[in-house]
C-alpha cells in the first residue's frame, strides 16, 4: 500500500477556521465556555502539527485511550475519531475519504468514522504517527479499525484490551494491560514513566471527576441552566485533554455559568417548554441541530446516559494505574458501551430520566453504530415502563451527512415536540 | 465458550444458529435494529418464533458487539430463566489467560449453583475425551478431503457438522465414526474443477455451498467457526492438567476468530490451509454487518492473492442459499479460474 | 458455423448471430415475466430477415440474469466473462470495463483474450444500478431515456447519498417539492452512481484502454459523469447493451470448435 504524501493543509485548515470560532465566541460574554473549549481544540492540532519539528512522539490512538499516560509521558497524542469529526465538520472532500476507504476494500456496514479515519489515513490528511494504539474499549469497529492503519502507516501498534465485565478479575486484567502500553510507549521514547508525574495528571482527572459530578447535580435544576452543545463540548475534552489544566479550566467555566443561572433562577433559554434525555450523539455534521432544539423550541438535553460520570469509584491518584483502570469501568462512554445493559445503561437512562425529571427522549441511531443501536428497543421498553417518557429515535449517520439530511431530523423532532406538547 | 462444562454437568449443549433461509426477520426488526448482523437477528427470530422452546438456559460469550447485545435482549425479555455471559479477551498472553480461566470457572460455579447439580473434575476429563474424540473424528473427515477427488462434498460437510451442534454428543461421535468408515473405503469420488476454500462468517446453509459445488467448484477446506475453527484444536486431556484449565487454554488458544489480535495469526493459519488443501481459489462470505471479518477482509485478500489466490468477496445476509447474482459471481469466479488455469 | 448468443437480463433480452467471428445480425427485446418465452421470442426477432432459423444455428450459449433458462442453450456462461469477451470482440486493447446493468454494476479486467482476470460486483443493494435509474426516472416523471440528457442541463450540485437507493428517493422527493430542478437532481443521483462506479472500478485495474457496456451507458449524462470521476475517456461499442450477447456468440463459437474436434 502505497501512501499519499502527507498533505497538512487540511490540518492547517482546520487550525485555522476553529481559530475563527474561538475568537468569535471570546467576544460573546455568554460563551466564554465556548470560547476555552475551541481554544482547546486549536492548541490540541497545534501540538500534533508541531510534534514531530519538536522532537515529540506522536501516537494515533481511537477514542478512550486514556489519554492522561500520554500526557504524564509527554508524548502529543492523537484521537483519530476527534480529528475524523473535526474534518466532517470543516474540511472539504470527505467524500474523497469514504471513497479511498471503499477503494482499499472496506464494506459499507464498516462503521463511518472508521472508513472516514482509514480514507483520511490513505489520503494523508494527517500526519504519520510514530505508533498507533488502539482499544476495543467502546466497540468492535474500534477493536479491528487499526489493523488496517498499521499496515497503511507501517508504524509500531499496540492493542489495548479491555475486559467485557467490571470486577476485580476485569481490573487487574486492564491495569496489567495498561502497565503493557507503558512499557510499550517507554520503548518508543527510550524515557521511564516519570511516575511523580502521572500522579499530577491523575490528580487533574479527579479534579474533572469531580466537577463532572458537581456539573451534575446543577443539571438538575428546572429550568435547565445548560446550553445543549456544551455535553459534546465536554465529551470532547474528557475523551483527549483528561489529565490537562485546560480541560479543568474548561469545566470550570461551564460550572461557573450554570451555577450563575442556577442562583438567578434563571434557565439558559427564556422559555423552557421540553426537558429531554439525549441517547447517543447527533451527527458530528449536524451538531446545530442541537442550538437549533434549544433555541426554536425551547427543548432542553437534560442528560446523556451515555456520557456521563455516575457512581463508581473516586480517582485516587496515589494508585494511578488501578484507578485509569477502573475509570475505564465507569467514565462516559465505554462505561456504558461495553458491560451488559441490564445495569449499566438501561439503569443509566431510567435513573437519569427520574432524577432529572426528563419529558421524553431522543435517541441518535447512528447506521455505523451496531452495539448502541441494538439497545433501542429495550431503552424505548424501559424508559415507558419505569419513567413513563416516550422516545424519539432519529435514524441518522454520525458521519455521513447525505445518509439522513438534517432537515428531515428537524421535521421528525418537531413532530415529538408536537406529541409533547399534547402530553402535557 | 466451552461447551465441554455444560456436557459434563449432564446437559445438553445446542449450539444457537439461525434459519437456513434468508428470512424477513420481522420478529427480531422489532427487537435489535437492522445494523445486528443478520445471523444474529436470524438467531433472536427464530428464539421469537418459539422455535428454541425446548431450552432450559442460554450461555454466550462476548465474543462481539451483536451477540452480546443479542445477551442482553435475551436477559431483558426473559427468553430462558438461566442466561449467563462469558466474557473472552482478545489477546492469548498470560494475564489474558488467568482472566478467561477465572470467566470458565465462574461459568462451571454459575452452573452448579443455578441447576443445583455437581460437575466433578472426573466428569470434565470424560467429557473432554468424548469431544476431543469428536474433533479427532473430523480431522480425519477433513483429511479425506486432501486427496484430488474426495468422497465427500463441502456441503455434505456442512451438514454433519450442523448435525453435531444439535446432538448429543456420543451419539453424534458414533455416526461419525461410521461415517468417516465409509469415507475411507474409496468407493465414493467427488470431483470439481477447481478446489476452493469458504472462510468469512458463520455459515449453516450447506444450500449455499452446495450451489457453489453445483457449479463446478469443489469445496476442500473452510476456516469458518462453524467448521475448523469448531474443532481444530484438542483439548489437554493428561491426567496432570487441572481440566477446566485444559479447557480455559484450548478455547482461548484456538484457531482464531476474527475478533483475536494481532490478526496474523488467524491469516497465517489461513494461509496455511490454503497450503495444505491445494486450494485454487478462496470464497468468502461476509455477512453484513459482521464487522470483525469485513475489518480484516482487505487485509487477507492481500495476503492470499500475493500467494496467487485469487478471492471472491460476497456480501451476503446470514441464511443465504446463493441465488440470483450470487450464483452469477460464483460462476464468473470459476470461469476465471479456468481462464487463469489455460494461460 | 452459425452460432447465436442470447443474454437475458432483467430489463431487457438480447441475442447475436455470429459466424466466423462476424456478426450477423442482433436484437434487443423486453424481457417478459417467462425466461423460456423470451429467449424464444429474441432468438427469433434476431433470425429475422437473416433467412436462418433456429435449426440452422449451431451452438447456442446463454447469459444474463436468465441464462439457465434458455430451452435450446447447450451452455451457459456468466454475464461477467460474456462482457469481457464481447468488449474484447469490439476493442481488442481494452482491459478494464465497467458493466452497468439493470441489476448491478461491475468492474472487470481482461486479457488480450478477453479472459477475465479479475472482478468485482456491487452488494445486492440497488443503488447505482439501471433500476435505480428507472425508479427515480419515475418518481421525478421523466422518460428514462430522458435523463441523462436533462442532468447534463444541471446548473447546481447536489450530493446525494453514496450508500442507500431507498434514502435519495425519498431525498429526491423532497427537493422535488422544494423547486430544485430536475435536472439537478438528476445531475446529483448521476454523480452518486458514478462514485459508486469509481469505488469498484478502483478495486481493479484502472488501465486507460477502458470501456462502459450494459444499458446504462447509452445514457450520455452517465458516461459524461463516469468520465471525468475515473479522469479517462471510456471507449463506447455502438451497441453497448449487446455486448454480452455477442460475449456469448463468441463462447458458443469456441464450444462449438472445441466440440468438433
Amino acid at each position: 500500500m502505497t501512501l499519499k504524501v502527507a498533505d497538512t493543509t487540511k490540518l492547517g485548515e482546520i487550525i485555522e477556521v476553529v481559530d475563527a470560532v474561538a475568537q468569535m465566541q471570546r467576544q460573546r460574554h455568554e460563551r466564554q465556555p465556548d470560547a476555552i473549549n475551541y481554544e482547546i481544540v486549536v492548541g490540541y492540532f497545534r501540538r500534533v502539527q508541531r510534534a514531530k519539528e519538536e522532537g515529540k512522539l506522536l501516537v494515533s490512538h481511537t477514542p478512550m485511550i486514556p489519554p492522561e499516560i500520554f500526557y504524564a509521558m509527554d508524548i502529543v497524542p492523537l484521537q483519530l475519531e476527534f480529528a475524523a469529526t473535526v474534518a466532517a465538520q470543516i474540511v472539504k472532500g470527505v467524500e474523497d475519504c469514504f471513497s479511498a476507504a471503499a477503494a482499499f476494500g472496506l464494506a459499507p456496514e464498516i462503521c463511518s468514522a472508521q472508513r472516514l479515519i482509514a480514507g483520511q489515513a490513505i489520503q494523508g490528511w494527517l500526519p504519520r504517527p510514530d505508533a498507533l494504539v488502539w482499544s476495543n474499549q467502546v466497540c468492535d469497529n474500534t477493536a479491528k479499525g487499526s489493523n488496517l492503519l498499521a499496515e497503511v502507516y507501517d508504524c509500531p501498534r499496540f492493542f489495548l484490551d479491555r475486559s467485557y465485565q467490571y470486577s476485580e478479575r476485569g481490573v487487574q486484567y486492564f491495569t496489567q494491560q495498561l502497565q503493557e502500553l507503558i512499557c510499550f510507549l517507554e520503548d518508543l521514547t527510550g524515557r521511564k514513566m516519570d511516575w511523580d508525574r502521572f500522579a499530577e495528571v491523575m490528580e487533574r482527572s479527579r479534579r474533572l471527576q469531580e466537577l463532572h459530578r458537581e456539573i451534575r447535580e446543577l443539571r438538575k435544576a428546572v429550568p435547565s441552566p445548560w446550553r445543549n452543545l456544551w455535553f459534546i463540548h465536554m465529551m470532547g475534552t474528557e475523551m483527549y485533554m483528561a489529565g490537562t489544566a485546560e480541560a479543568i479550566a474548561h469545566l470550570e467555566a461551564i460550572r461557573d455559568a450554570a451555577r450563575q443561572k442556577v442562583e438567578e433562577g434563571k434557565g439558559y433559554v427564556q422559555e423552557e417548554k421540553f426537558r429531554l434525555l439525549t441517547i447517543f450523539v447527533p451527527p458530528a455534521c449536524a451538531w446545530a441541530l442541537m442550538g437549533w432544539m434549544q433555541g426554536k423550541h425551547g427543548a432542553v438535553c437534560v442528560a446523556e446516559p451515555y456520557f456521563s460520570y455516575r457512581d463508581g469509584e473516586n480517582i485516587d491518584p496515589g494508585k494511578p494505574l488501578e484507578s485509569l483502570a477502573r475509570k475505564s469501568f465507569y467514565c462516559p462512554i465505554c462505561g456504558p458501551m461495553h458491560g451488559p445493559a441490564e445495569e449499566g445503561i438501561l439503569r443509566d437512562a431510567v435513573r437519569d430520566a427520574i432524577d432529572y425529571r426528563a419529558e421524553g427522549a431522543v435517541c441518535f441511531a447512528s447506521i455505523g453504530c451496531r452495539q448502541t443501536d441494538a439497545c433501542i428497543r429495550m431503552l424505548k421498553d424501559s424508559l415507558q415502563e419505569k419513567a413513563g417518557i416516550p422516545t424519539l429515535v432519529l435514524d441518522n449517520d454520525t458521519y455521513d451527512p447525505t445518509y439522513v439530511p438534517e432537515d428531515q431530523l428537524k421535521d421528525k423532532l418537531e413532530e415529538f415536540f408536537e406529541l409533547l406538547e399534547e402530553r402535557k | 465458550m466451552p461447551e465441554e462444562i455444560i456436557h459434563a454437568a449432564g446437559m445438553v449443549p445446542i449450539r444457537l444458529t439461525g434459519d437456513s433461509q434468508e428470512p424477513a426477520l420481522e420478529e427480531a426488526n422489532a427487537y435489535m435494529y437492522i445494523n445486528t448482523c443478520s445471523f444474529v437477528r436470524s438467531c433472536l427470530d427464530l428464539v421469537l418464533r418459539n422455535q428454541y422452546h425446548f431450552l432450559d438456559g442460554f450461555v454466550s460469550a462476548a465474543t462481539c458487539d451483536c451477540p452480546r447485545r443479542l445477551t442482553d435482549v435475551w436477559k431483558h425479555y426473559d427468553f430462558t430463566p438461566f442466561v449467563h455471559i462469558v466474557d473472552v479477551p482478545r489477546k492469548m498472553t498470560k494475564s489474558a489467560h488467568d482472566l478467561y480461566h477465572n470467566e470458565v470457572q465462574g461459568l462451571k460455579d454459575r452452573l452448579e449453583g443455578f441447576f443445583d447439580v455437581e460437575i466433578t473434575d472426573e466428569a470434565l476429563r470424560q467429557t473432554i475425551k468424548v469431544f476431543n474424540r469428536t474433533r479427532e473424528l473430523l480431522k480425519e473427515l477433513y483429511d479425506l478431503r486432501k486427496s484430488d477427488c474426495p468422497p465427500i462434498t463441502g456441503a455434505e460437510v456442512l451438514e454433519v457438522l450442523n448435525a453435531g451442534f444439535k446432538m448429543p454428543r456420543e451419539e453424534f461421535n458414533g455416526l461419525l465414526e461410521r461415517l468417516v468408515g465409509e469415507a475411507s473405503s474409496g468407493q465414493r469420488a467427488v470431483k470439481g474443477k477447481f478446489r476452493l476454500m469458504i472462510n468469512g462468517s458463520p455459515l449453516n446453509n450447506p444450500e449455499f455451498v452446495k450451489t457453489i459445488e453445483d457449479l463446478g467448484g469443489l469445496v476442500v477446506v473452510d476456516e469458518l467457526c462453524t467448521g475448523v475453527r469448531h474443532w481444530w484444536d484438542l483439548v489437554d486431556d493428561s491426567p496432570e492438567i487441572d481440566p477446566v484449565e485444559a479447557l480455559s487454554r484450548r478455547y482461548l488458544n484456538n484457531f482464531p476468530c476474527p475478533r483475536m489480535f494481532p490478526p496474523e495469526e488467524r491469516f497465517n493459519r489461513a494461509l496455511q490451509l490454503v497450503k495444505d488443501y491445494r486450494v485454487d481459489g478462496v470464497v468468502s462470505e461476509v455477512v453484513r454487518y459482521c464487522v470483525h471479518c469485513a475489518h480484516d477482509q482487505p487485509l487477507l485478500r492481500r495476503r492470499l492473492e500475493i500467494q496467487g489466490v485469487p478471492v471472491l468477496e460476497l456480501s451476503i445476509e446470514y441464511g443465504a442459499s446463493g441465488t440470483g447474482q450470487i450464483m452469477t459471481r460464483v460462476q464468473a469466479f470459476l470461469e476465471m479460474l479456468e481462464g487463469r488455469a489455460r494461460r | 458455423m452459425f452460432v447465436a448468443g442470447i443474454d437475458i437480463g432483467s430489463r431487457g433480452s438480447k441475442a447475436v448471430i455470429m459466424e466466423d467471428s462476424r456478426m450477423v445480425s442482433f436484437s434487443i427485446c423486453e424481457t417478459g415475466p417467462e425466461s423460456s418465452k423470451t429467449a424464444r421470442f429474441t432468438i427469433d426477432e434476431a433470425l429475422n430477415g437473416t433467412g436462418l432459423s433456429l435449426e440452422d444455428i449451431g451452438y447456442v450459449v446463454a447469459t444474463g440474469y436468465g441464462r439457465i433458462l434458455v430451452p435450446f442453450a447447450k451452455a451457459n456462461v456468466s454475464e461477467i466473462s460474456c462482457h469481457a469477451r464481447g468488449a474484447n470482440w469490439y476493442f481488442p486493447s481494452v482491459r478494464t470495463i465497467l458493466d452497468m446493468g439493470g441489476q448491478d454494476c461491475k468492474a472487470i479486467n481482461c486479457d488480450e483474450n478477453g479472459r477475465v482476470t479479475n472482478f468485482i460486483m456491487n452488494d445486492k443493494c440497488a443503488g447505482g444500478t439501471g433500476r435505480f435509474l428507472e425508479v427515480i426516472a419515475d418518481v421525478l416523471q421523466v422518460p428514462l431515456d430522458e435523463i441523462g440528457d436533462l442532468s447534463l442541463k444541471s446548473t447546481q450540485d447536489i450530493t446525494f447519498s453514496t450508500v442507500c437507493a431507498v434514502f435519495a428517493k425519498s431525498e429526491a422527493l423532497a427537493l422535488l417539492r422544494k423547486g430544485v430542478s430536475r435536472s439537478d437532481i438528476l445531475a446529483g443521483l448521476h454523480d452518486a452512481i458514478a462514485v459508486r462506479c469509481l469505488n469498484l472500478l478502483k478495486r481493479v485495474v484502472i488501465n486507460k484502454d477502458f470501456t462502459v457496456t450494459g444499458g446504462i451507458s447509452k445514457n450520455i449524462g452517465m458516461v459524461e459523469k463516469i468520465k471525468n470521476k475515473v479522469g479517462l475517456e471510456p471507449v463506447l461499442a455502438p451497441d453497448p447493451q449487446i455486448i454480452g450477447a455477442l460475449g456469448a456468440a463468441l463462447f458458443a463459437q469456441e464450444k462449438a470448435q472445441a466440440q468438433s474436434k
